[in-house]
């Protein structure tokens, strides 16, 4: 039996659990309906982010900085008790519990690996406090329930998202044949378009550079998505009150009336506001079957579930799938399931999060607090925000990468001496603290033989070791780190 | 964004960290070790409130609230912010200049943008995966060792970098470690990763809890100074984005500019006689508006000031091709402009600390550029 497959595509199995009989079936059975959470502390819908978000933002831009004009003390003092009054501190560890929660504790861990995953493609850099407010639930109530559906629907609905709309900066977009240019035209004041947001659907989220398209594609791509905004409306002063935390809507009056040219086909818009939001469904309907897209989003998937240079054999494997189910994600995952299960012996270098639940799985350590209220007034209490402290340490918190690219899934960019060290030296102060003491020889055992097939080279490996540094040695070893 | 944070980051060359370390050390081979040293200002330092124009009463009449008084004298049309004291004494050495009314060619004030072109010295956005100062010591044949986590992109460049950063972490028993080390035996870069790890010298070993300024840029100096250590550090200083309070002397500007200050004469001091070989420059993404806004802070603009400081320094002056800051003369009718591509002193600046062509610099580090050559007018050649 391949028992790493449950590493690669999950996060290891825990010693209360047994061995699944049909690992693949095990595993395709998770990914076909949306898991309940199997958290049941805090949680706050997109819509109360928003609120959240909205407060803080309007409070400090428009209250406090100018009530504070004069003193600096006084200002942060009273951002501060703002931060608190709107959970700035206190939100991102509560996704993070969450999301690690449904890793570990959770019934479905390998959707959820499926969700880590697709929550990085379509990554939310760390910017506006977005990842204090924002991408918890952007990952909840946007990308999970898609994953579900077509790879049309999933990155139609990502990018008329609340967070990516607000992450690329697509309301700051004005189509130069729209009614709002020709107004500020009367006005002798220019309109541009934003091509952020373009640009990187078609380069991070669809067909990559492979697909060749030109600066032309990318301006007629922000064409297209000009008029998807958060702009206020201003006669509603109760939205005002939320600065650009509002729902995001299309206003043609910013909308480009094309036509399009996106990569060789044009795209000719008819009257009415239904046509022109409509165009933007039709393109990524077609991006999402070019060819590029397909192959860089199927390789990707190989990269990182399987190995980080997967052969044409794997990664054919999936293109075919997508293409046969034109693009239904459970078909695709499945197969990106069953391609692991078979090569399950090549070996994939794991990111430090995905590392991390993979140890506090296995060994079963003592790592959740018993709850996540907070108060809103104070700061948030250090045991609270222990899992966001842990992913700092080991340089990478989630939810803040800091390109649009998401985190890397290459072992080049995360072996490094520091980051080596960083697990290793986590590892080493929970044992000096006293928290791998549970792990003794028989519980060691038992992890073993759940997770790894090699069991006597393991075996082997630990007894060279001295007594109490034994877990320290297995989770730090090349099969926890490349599995 | 947080403001209290910061890092710094060291590059070293191969050979030196490949353990061929020189039998003898004499001091001609201290003489010929340059360092270069950045210090990145995150979310837009004001050019003008650093090195603010006095020639006329133009920031009297705009920024009535947050203009700077008490200013340090530089010359008849420039001073000097009054927290960055340490930065003039260096001035009056003749070890400091200014270069003043420039900026990346990016216009679009985002901060995410600008930073990300700041660092990776391009023109579109996160199209480099790389950094200049990265792409730079690749040319030059050198290998980083970044001191920070994550790496800045600025930093990154082909050669597999190291990096190290400050926490109270501590490595395993020796036992574990000698089991480990042969362990890795057949995981090429687990093995490279580990080796560097374990060969660390003590000071890298022994990291203080404190992370603070000071704290980080002693550790610099003293690492920079050795014949066998880093070339290249890197400081990020975050909290330049004063859209409120920016205040005038005392403000939040200055209290940024004071940790500036702090580094340069941090690092003069632990360099010791090394600051004659060393270089020590300012980054940002961009400047800020001429106009106090109604939060007595300041919006984001284009053009702004780089701060240069060490023995590397030609001489005290402040270069610029001054745009002037009357109506007619902003960007946009709204920032200093920028009159001169900052990425010219950049690439001028690690052709000296490299000891390498320039003209080979601009075409490897930043293709299809033509910038220009400032070596011979702003550092000792």
């Amino acid at each position: 039996m391949n028992k790493s497959f449950f590493r690669k595509v999950g996060f290891g199995l825990g010693v209360d659990e047994s061995i699944p009989s049909n690992p693949l079936e095990w595993s395709i059975s998770q990914i076909e309906k949306l898991p309940k959470l199997n958290w049941s502390g805090p949680i706050y819908s997109l819509k109360e982010m928003m609120e959240f978000h909205g407060k803080y933002n309007y409070q400090d831009r428009r209250i406090l900085r100018k009530k504070f004009k004069n003193s600096r003390k006084d200002y942060k003092r009273a951002r501060k008790l703002l931060q608190y009054q709107t959970g700035h501190y206190y939100f991102e560890p509560l996704w993070l519990y969450i999301r690690h929660n449904e890793a570990v504790n959770g019934n479905s861990p390998v959707f959820h690996r499926f969700l880590h995953f697709w929550g990085n493609h379509f990554a939310i850099q760390k910017k506006n406090a977005m990842y204090s407010y924002d991408v918890g639930p952007y990952h909840r109530e946007v990308i999970a329930p898609a994953m579900l559906k077509n790879i049309e629907d999933l990155v139609y609905e990502v990018t008329i998202s609340w967070a990516m709309i607000h992450n690329l900066d697509n309301s700051k977009s004005i189509g130069p044949n729209s009614p709002k240019a020709f107004k500020y035209a009367e006005r002798g004041k220019s309109a541009n378009l934003n091509e952020n947001h373009g640009r990187e659907l078609l380069e991070l989220h669809t067909v990559s550079p492979n697909a060749g398209y030109t600066q032309n594609d990318v301006i007629d791509m922000s064409k297209v998505m000009s008029g998807w905004m958060h702009r206020i409306p201003k006669m509603s002063s109760k939205i005002h009150k939320r600065e650009e935390n509002v729902p995001v809507h299309f206003i043609e009056a910013y909308h480009d009336s094309g036509p399009f040219n996106v990569l060789g086909k044009k795209y000719v818009e008819s009257f009415g506001t239904k046509a022109a939001r409509d165009m933007l469904r039709k393109v990524i309907k077609d991006l999402v079957k070019n060819p590029s897209c397909i192959e860089f989003i199927s390789k990707k998937l190989c990269n990182h579930f399987i190995t980080q240079d997967p052969s044409d054999e794997i990664v054919n494997s999936v293109i075919s799938a997508w293409k046969k189910s034109k693009g239904d994600l459970k078909i695709i995952h499945s197969e990106v399931l069953k391609q692991a299960y078979k090569f399950s012996y090549l070996k994939k270098f794991q990111q430090p999060e995905t590392w991390l639940l993979q140890f506090i799985k296995m060994s079963g350590l003592d790592y959740f607090p018993k709850d996540m209220t907070y108060d809103f007034e104070t700061m948030i209490p250090r045991d609270k925000d222990r899992v966001r402290r842990i992913c700092r340490n080991l340089g990478q918190l989630p939810f803040r990468p800091l390109q649009p690219n998401g985190w890397s899934d290459f072992e080049e960019d995360w072996l490094s001496p520091e980051f080596l060290f960083r697990r290793i030296g986590i590892l080493n102060a929970l044992k000096q603290k006293g928290k791998l003491i549970h792990l003794d020889k028989s519980y060691l055992d038992r992890i073993i033989e759940l997770n790894f097939d090699n069991v006597s080279e393991i075996k082997t490996f630990l007894e060279m070791v001295n007594n109490n540094e034994e877990s320290v040695a297995l989770f730090s070893s090349k099969w926890m780190l490349k599995t | 964004m947080k403001i209290n944070r910061r890092q710094f980051t060291l590059g070293s060359t191969t050979l030196l960290l490949s353990g061929m370390l020189p039998l003898k050390v004499n001091s001609s081979m201290l003489d010929n070790k340059k360092n270069l040293v950045v210090i990145m200002l995150r979310g837009a330092m004001d050019g003008l409130t650093s090195v603010p124009y006095i020639h006329d009463n133009t920031l009297e009449k705009v920024r009535p609230d947050i203009v700077v008084k008490k200013l340090l004298d530089l010359n008849s049309d420039f001073s000097l912010h009054p927290k960055l004291s340490g930065f003039h004494k260096l001035w009056k050495s003749n070890v400091a200049s200014i270069v003043h009314a420039t900026n990346i060619p990016y216009t679009g004030r985002s901060h995410f943008d600008g930073q990300n072109l700041m660092e990776s010295g391009g023109t579109i956005p996160y199209k480099l995966k790389t950094g200049w100062l990265g792409r730079g010591i690749d040319v030059a044949g050198l290998e980083g060792l970044s001191m920070s986590l994550p790496m800045p992109l600025l930093l990154r460049g082909k050669a597999n970098q190291d990096n190290f950063f400050p926490s109270k972490l501590s490595m395993p028993t020796r036992n574990l470690v000698d089991i480990l080390k042969h362990h890795y035996d057949d995981e090429p870069l687990l093995k490279k990763s580990f080796d560097k790890l374990i060969s660390r010298p003590i000071s890298m070993t022994k990291s203080p809890n404190n992370k603070n300024l000071k704290t980080l840029a002693r550790i610099a100096g003293s690492e920079l100074k050795k014949i066998d250590g880093p070339r290249v550090a890197v400081f990020e200083v975050f909290g330049f984005d004063t859209h409120a309070a920016q205040g005038g002397a005392d403000g939040e500007h200055g209290q940024k500019l004071k940790q500036v200050d702090y580094t340069f004469d941090v690092l003069k001091k632990t360099l010791g006689n090394s600051f004659k070989n060393t270089l020590i420059i300012t980054l940002t993404e961009f400047g800020r508006t001429l106009v106090q806004n109604n939060g007595y802070g300041t919006e984001h603009g284009y053009g702004t000031s780089i701060l240069l400081g060490g023995g590397l320094v030609k001489k005290s002056q402040v270069y610029a091709d001054w745009p002037g800051i009357k109506n007619k003369n902003l960007f946009e009718g709204r920032d200093l402009n920028s009159t001169l591509d900052a990425r010219s002193v950049y690439c001028s600046a690690m052709s000296v600390c490299f000891d390498t062509d320039f003209q080979l610099l601009n075409t490897e580090v930043f293709p299809d550029e033509k910038l220009n050559d400032l070596t011979e007018i702003l550092f000792k050649v």
